[in-house]
């Protein structure tokens, strides 16, 4: 029987597939259920200082490639959080925290309160494509910002931090890498895609109310693909591959190109949260086809 | 983007569009309605016709008046619909409070022979009383019907009549109780909830009721999952996903 098994930053994984933030992460109810449907580790919907509202609808549409979102980082902010948060006892998987600000202090901010709770880590998407003062639309993704955000994280918490990265930025590599000395664990590779658009023609209106939205799905696939191949030749620290996965085969290929672990966020439209179950059983089947014992074996085999 | 065909005044803060185009669809399901560059916001099917659907609107914040005040003609954005409807196993009684007839209205046109029994504050929040002639009216204020709660009115049906399913839809604090009486006469019970939604389809977490999603595995939830959902007439969440009660959650919906 194949194993699939796996360590991220010292953090035991039943298997490698991890809930990607933003989706089904608003409460502890929702990640028991993805976890007991299956997947390794789940990651909350990132948390603010103050409470947001978000953009209003339509925040998220389907198109023939995926998803296009704009929810705008709606959340209850860190005290909602704490509150929320504060037992995960009943969550039988690891929990990863997703925090965002709009400066390396507010990072901090938020981290140091966060840090204290049970969360195996802890994820900063210096990436969202949408959210005027956050993310790449606050150059949070240069790697002199990044490196400066996770530096102002790295000193208030021993716990694991992951940085999540945009596709989109041109200094790729060196934004990980800047990561990587300022103290960051792992790297989330990668946040949505664009922002992209879609317009109603009889409205003569963006659909998104925000105008714009990032892109998930099939659509983004083949670049996160490539994203972790590079970010692999690029830095040390393990890479936890995310972009349009919603078969084994797209995460075994996600391994090969370079992941440890592997993001599952647009697939769950398709399947709801049982799409994880359903992966780890494609994965283990073609493991077992293809004599492969251990998921570990399979990171990076592309590089060898 | 749907044709708005006609617009039927319902009360005085409430009103029927009917909407052109055919749409297959479980009563009990809702749809996402679309005024571009306002706001998007889920409808239970409030009607239906030969190459028709309705929805019923009643007039709260800007985007319910914006859409109360489509005319005949006028064209908004619809996707859907989602969700899950209601699957009850007859004889069936049909519990409505204030405007939750709109959502269980089709379900009474598809099973003429089911009991509806639609409560509401006073007289002229009573819906549908031309429309379904042989529905059991109560009032809180006594000015149409039975005095008191539909719950009531549903006790006394329970004692007289065997009955297989309950479906209700209304304020939180009834459907609980409605699940409530269904548990103790052990009768089977599927309630239409809401919640504020974003992406209507199952992936944002926002619409969450216990470890259930009011869009995707509702909005119509049996008695198997109500009895697992803590949050069921107890809270809700705002906007920004913080936790509040109930009651707190309605005013709010209703500014």
């Amino acid at each position: 029987m194949p194993d699939l098994s796996t360590r991220l930053c010292g953090i035991e994984l039943a298997n490698p597939l991890v809930l990607a933030s933003g989706i089904l992460g608003t409460t502890r109810a929702l990640l028991r259920r993805v976890a007991l449907a299956g997947a390794g580790a789940v990651t909350i919907k990132s948390v603010s200082l103050e409470p947001r509202g978000g953009h209003p609808n339509p925040t998220v549409i389907t198109f023939e490639a995926g998803m296009m979102n704009a929810v705008g980082y709606s959340n209850p902010g860190l005290e909602g959080a704490l509150e929320e948060f504060s037992d995960l006892s009943d969550v039988p998987v690891p929990v990863i925290a997703s925090i965002i600000g709009r400066g390396p202090e507010e990072f901090a901010r938020v981290a140091e309160r966060i840090g204290k709770l049970p969360f195996a880590a802890i994820e900063l998407p210096l990436s969202c494509p949408h959210t005027p003062g956050y993310g790449t639309l606050a150059g949070q993704g240069t790697p002199e910002a990044t490196r400066a955000i996770t530096r102002a994280v790295r000193s208030t918490t021993d716990k694991p931090i992951f940085v999540k990265v945009s596709p989109n930025i041109q200094a790729l590599c060196e934004a990980c890498r800047a990561a990587e000395e300022a103290g960051a664990d792992a790297i989330t590779a990668v946040n949505t895609l664009g922002p992209g658009m879609a317009i109603n023609i009889e409205a003569r209106r963006p659909v998104l109310a925000f105008g714009v939205g990032g892109v998930s799905g099939p659509a983004l696939r083949p670049i996160a693909l490539r994203c972790v191949y590079d970010i692999y030749r690029a830095v040390r620290i393990p890479i936890i591959g995310t972009g349009g996965v919603s078969t084994g085969a797209h995460a075994i290929e996600m391994l090969m190109a370079g992941a440890t672990a592997v993001g599952i966020g647009t697939a769950v439209y398709l399947d709801g949260p049982e799409a994880f179950g359903r992966i780890a059983r494609e994965m283990k089947e073609w493991m077992s086809q293809h004599n492969v014992a251990r998921v570990g074996d399979l990171v990076g085999a592309v590089h060898r | 983007m749907v044709t708005v065909s006609a617009v039927r005044k319902e009360s005085a803060d409430t009103c029927t569009l009917w909407l052109e185009g055919a749409l297959r669809f479980t009563p009990g399901q809702f749809v996402m309605i679309w005024l571009p560059g306002v706001d998007e916001k889920p409808y239970s099917i409030s009607g239906e016709a030969p190459g028709r659907i309705a929805i019923t609107v009643r007039r709260r914040g800007r985007f319910s008046s914006l859409l109360a005040d489509r005319r005949s003609g006028d064209r908004i954005g619809l996707r859907g619909p989602y969700g899950k409807g209601f699957s009850p196993e007859p004889p069936v009684v049909i519990v409505a409070g204030g405007c939750g007839i709109a959502a269980v209205a089709p379900l009474k046109e598809r099973l003429p022979e089911a009991v509806l029994i639609a409560g509401a504050r006073t007289a002229e929040e009573i819906l549908f009383r031309d429309r379904f002639p042989d529905m059991l009216v109560c009032t809180d204020d006594g000015t149409a019907g039975y005095r008191g709660f539909p719950t009531e009115l549903l006790e006394r049906t329970l004692d007289r009549d065997t009955v297989k399913t309950v479906c209700a839809c209304g304020p939180e604090p009834m459907l609980r109780a409605v699940f409530e009486m269904c548990e103790r006469r052990k009768v089977e019970c599927q309630v239409g909830l809401e919640r504020y939604m974003k992406c209507g389809i199952g992936v944002c977490g926002h619409c969450s009721c216990g470890d259930r999603l009011v869009c995707r595995d509702g909005p119509v939830f049996d008695s198997s999952a109500l009895r697992t959902m803590a949050d069921f007439g107890r809270t809700a969440r705002l906007k920004d996903g913080r936790v509040v009660s109930i009651e707190e959650y309605a005013t709010w919906c209703s500014v």
